[in-house]
């Protein structure tokens, strides 16, 4: 909005003033959105390049599908045209991290359940670029597809979309067993 | 019981680092054979935000609608 010349400046304490606000709410579970009216003239003491409508209105936030999640509102939310004050809480959990867990996968694994041979869930307990280490507290032993191999596969894969994550740090290192 | 460690050099997708491989010298029965996950070590380094969530739009008084 800064970039677009959408905002006012106080002249006095040189403060930018916006009209669309995202807050953390911890006690509503919510990423709050708030849009304010944007003047049909300039207020005193305030400067700014805004083309002023006859009417003042609020401008309208767009959420497309993926920062929707984010926001924990349904896809293609948009908020409403106004002339007041206007709060929005999330309808859903906000999900500011779309992996939080990753499906270990091996291709040779036998899951009647389900077609992906799922070995386990790694789920993050440290920020970001720190490294996890898990180790189950005992093995959960998996059957493997009958039959003669020359090699293994396995594969890390999104919890959400169900396909090979990008993983940046490549220091990769797991043990498994076998029996 | 067997164990087998897997490491960045099994990985064979260098794009995505997310698929690794354990070829063995010969073939290797696994009839009636089960798997489990000892240990795990890697590093958070997968990212939240990507091309498919990193946009938003507003459409500001004049009904023009900017992205962000």
């Amino acid at each position: 909005m800064t970039q677009n010349g959408h905002v006012m400046v106080n002249t006095e304490t040189n403060s930018t003033v916006l009209f669309i606000d995202m807050l953390v709410n911890n006690t509503k579970y919510s990423i709050d959105i708030i849009t304010y009216p944007v003047p049909s003239t300039f207020s005193e003491g305030f400067t700014s390049s805004i083309t002023f409508s006859s009417v003042a209105k609020n401008p309208r936030l767009k959420l497309p599908a993926g920062m929707s999640d984010i926001f924990g509102y349904d896809e293609g939310f948009t908020t409403n045209a106004g002339s007041e004050i206007q709060t929005y809480n999330s309808t859903k959990a906000p999900n500011v991290s779309p992996d939080s867990s990753v499906l270990l996968v091996c291709d040779q694994v036998n899951n009647e359940f389900s077609n992906l041979g799922i070995l386990y869930a790694i789920s993050p307990s440290v920020g970001i670029c720190s490294i996890i280490i898990d180790r189950p507290s005992q093995p959960i032993y998996s059957k493997l597809k009958n039959g003669s191999y020359n090699h293994v596969t396995f594969r890390i894969l999104s919890s959400k979309t169900f396909r090979p994550i990008k993983i940046l740090d490549s220091e990769i290192n797991f043990i498994f067993s076998i029996k | 019981m067997s164990s087998i460690i897997i490491n960045s050099t099994n990985i064979i997708d260098r794009i995505n680092n997310s698929t690794l491989q354990i070829d063995f010298e010969r073939s290797v029965s696994l009839f009636d054979k089960h798997i489990a996950l000892t240990s795990a070590f890697l590093y958070f380094s997968w990212r939240n935000i990507t091309s498919s969530n990193n946009t938003f739009s507003y459409i500001w008084v004049d009904d023009v609608e900017y992205s962000v």
